[in-house]
């Protein structure tokens, strides 16, 4: 079962749907091969045009699923989006592919770090942050089949993991320890998990999250976090205006709640453009780095005294 | 505006009627009255005879589909519908009023409007999506995009034309209303188009010019056309900024334009009699 299984059976669950790319192959490039009665248009490099498409065959009762490079399909098209799509909350869903880290090497015209920003301001949009391609699989089905525009951070990294069925908008939880708590999503979901095991080398417990729907957050979550009190670590793939972390500020001061938030993101800054092996290994989100961040975080008297 | 052709006497009396309306919400609040009258003959054709777009059929998805593109024309959109019963007519004295959606842009919460519009450069590619969906249900209606020459501008468009071009679509036309204009000044000046048609020619469009104020050329031309043949229809209307208020027609600076009670009394005249006023009309600059 692989990435266009999964519109095969969606497509015969629901014959609405069409699939539309901006000349974004990659995870359906055999799609018309192996399922030629979906209906697929490759609009080219055009992702204004796709956007307004999809627009069109959504109103006339079409259930679109839009395929882009995140960077070009958020912000190339974003005011397409916003218009034709959020604004008349148009049954939508963008794909984008390689945000975050996983535009590698190909430097900052590619770089999808402030999509999250971008895409949060649209009201009545989802978004959805599936933390490998396994879990992208688990999560589709449930995406597509809930109403309204969505954006999907697609992530096609294989990590082998079995994830947990996807509710939305729960996340998974993928480790328990007491003494902090880590969120995280996409790539950095599996470093944050390597991490946790070199924090049990230094006795430091930590529950991890895997976080799988920004818009609409995991209200259960919330309540845990807040009756906990921990110290939470927020390592993400995106700048720092717009992210996780400051989504979590904004909820937890709308609730009249504090948590104690850390956060571990681009700050102001497009990443080095590396293999992602690389920036993993050697860049601010190595073991080593993060590691130490977290050390330094909790011995923080400040947060103790919190 | 052809008056000699008893078949298209009504239209006449039709456009009238919509330029008056077009006129009383200029007077009431302002409105973008240049732009709209240039297009007034194009709707009151394609409401009044060409489409099987009505009030009775409209949320039937056999139809035909109308989408206007260039949004500020909305006066005359509205009055057109209005005047072919898609919603009564006094409804268009809420003109910017708190407790109607009659604002400067078209939106769906008023009976007959397809899609909002006002980001230029938008439903030419929405409307081919309609058209896909269409395509692919083997619906055999007609999707109509109406845009301003001014909207040519926009680079969306042309990337919609070739998509368009090599999906082949069928029942898919942009009529373009070609007063000359844009916001501030002749397109000819601010932006070069022509030459046009042969602009349409190379994205591989079928391209029409006709004069969009002859219900008669208007006629002969959307007749003879095939639309349920594949490739896109272009239709160059050429048209008059301010059509048939003679004070303000093809002026630059009467796109918008805020009338008070002397000036709007002096506008109705010269758009029933055709003869100059010499009211003054001041510039409104909105863009």
């Amino acid at each position: 079962m692989d990435y266009i299984d999964v519109l095969g059976q969606l497509y015969n669950e629901d014959p609405s749907i069409v699939v539309i790319t901006a000349e974004n192959r990659a995870l359906i490039r055999d799609l018309e091969k192996r399922y030629p009665q979906i209906p697929f248009i490759d609009v080219g490099i055009a992702e204004q045009t796709a956007v307004g498409v999809s627009a069109g065959l959504a109103k006339s009762g079409m259930k679109p699923i839009v395929h882009g490079l995140a960077s070009f399909l958020t912000m190339r098209s974003y005011e397409f989006i916003r218009t034709d799509i959020a604004l008349p909350k148009l049954n939508v869903k963008f794909v984008g592919f390689i945000p975050g880290l996983l535009s590698e090497a190909n430097g900052p015209t590619h770089q999808a770090i402030q999509d999250l920003a971008l895409m949060q301001t649209m009201p009545g949009m989802n978004i959805f942050l599936p933390s490998d391609y396994e879990d992208m699989l688990e999560c589709l089905p449930e995406i597509i089949k809930n109403d309204g525009p969505s954006y999907i951070r697609a992530n096609h990294i294989r990590s082998g993991v079995n994830h947990s069925r996807f509710i939305i908008p729960e996340s998974e939880k993928i480790r328990s320890g007491s003494d902090i708590t880590i969120l995280s999503y996409g790539p950095l979901l599996e470093q944050s998990n390597k991490l946790c095991d070199r924090l049990i080398d230094n006795c430091i417990y930590s529950d991890l999250y895997n976080i799988r729907s920004f818009t609409p957050f995991d209200k259960k979550l919330l309540r845990k976090l807040y009756k906990e009190n921990k110290p939470i670590i927020v390592i993400e793939d995106h700048l720092e205006f717009g992210s996780l972390y400051n989504h979590l500020l904004t909820i937890s001061k709308k609730d009249d709640e504090r948590l104690n938030l850390f956060p571990i993101n681009l700050g102001n800054n497009y990443h080095k453009p590396l293999l992602l092996k690389d920036l993993m290994a050697e860049d601010c989100f190595s073991i080593n780095n993060l590691y130490e961040l977290i050390i330094d975080f909790i011995k923080d008297p400040k947060l103790n005294k919190a | 505006m052809n008056r000699k052709n008893p078949q298209f006497e009504k239209l006449t009396k039709t456009s009238l009627l919509v330029r008056e309306s077009c006129l009383g919400m200029a007077y009431n609040g302002g409105c973008f009255l240049g732009a709209s009258l240039s297009c007034v003959d194009i709707l009151v054709y394609l409401y009044g005879h060409f489409l099987n777009c009505n009030k009775n059929n409209f949320r039937n998805e056999n139809r035909d589909y109308l989408f206007l593109s260039k949004g500020h024309d909305v006066p005359a959109l509205y009055s057109v519908l209005a005047e072919n019963g898609f919603f009564s007519k006094d409804r268009l004295l809420n003109h910017l009023s708190g407790k109607d959606f009659i604002y400067w842009h078209p939106n769906t919460k008023i009976p007959g409007i397809e899609f909002h519009s006002g980001s230029l450069g938008h439903l030419p590619s929405v409307s081919l999506g309609v058209a896909i969906n269409n395509k692919l249900k083997k619906i055999n209606s007609k999707v109509i995009t109406i845009i301003g020459d001014g909207e040519l501008n926009e680079g969306s468009i042309w990337e919609c034309l070739l998509v368009a071009s090599s999906l082949k679509i069928a029942n898919y036309c942009l009529i373009v209303d070609r007063n000359h204009f844009q916001a501030n000044g002749p397109t000819e000046e601010i932006m070069p188009l022509e030459p046009l048609r042969e602009k349409f020619i190379s994205f591989g469009c079928n391209v029409y010019t006709v004069n969009g104020h002859s219900f008669e050329e208007m006629n002969q031309c959307f007749e003879s056309i095939n639309f349920n043949s594949p490739g896109t229809k272009v239709i160059i209307c050429d048209t008059i900024r301010g059509k048939g208020i003679p004070s303000i027609e093809a002026k630059a600076d009467k796109w918008f334009c805020t009338l008070d009670k002397e000036m709007y009394d002096n506008l109705l005249i010269e758009l029933q009699t055709g003869d100059e006023s010499g009211v003054q009309i001041p510039s409104t600059c909105v863009r």
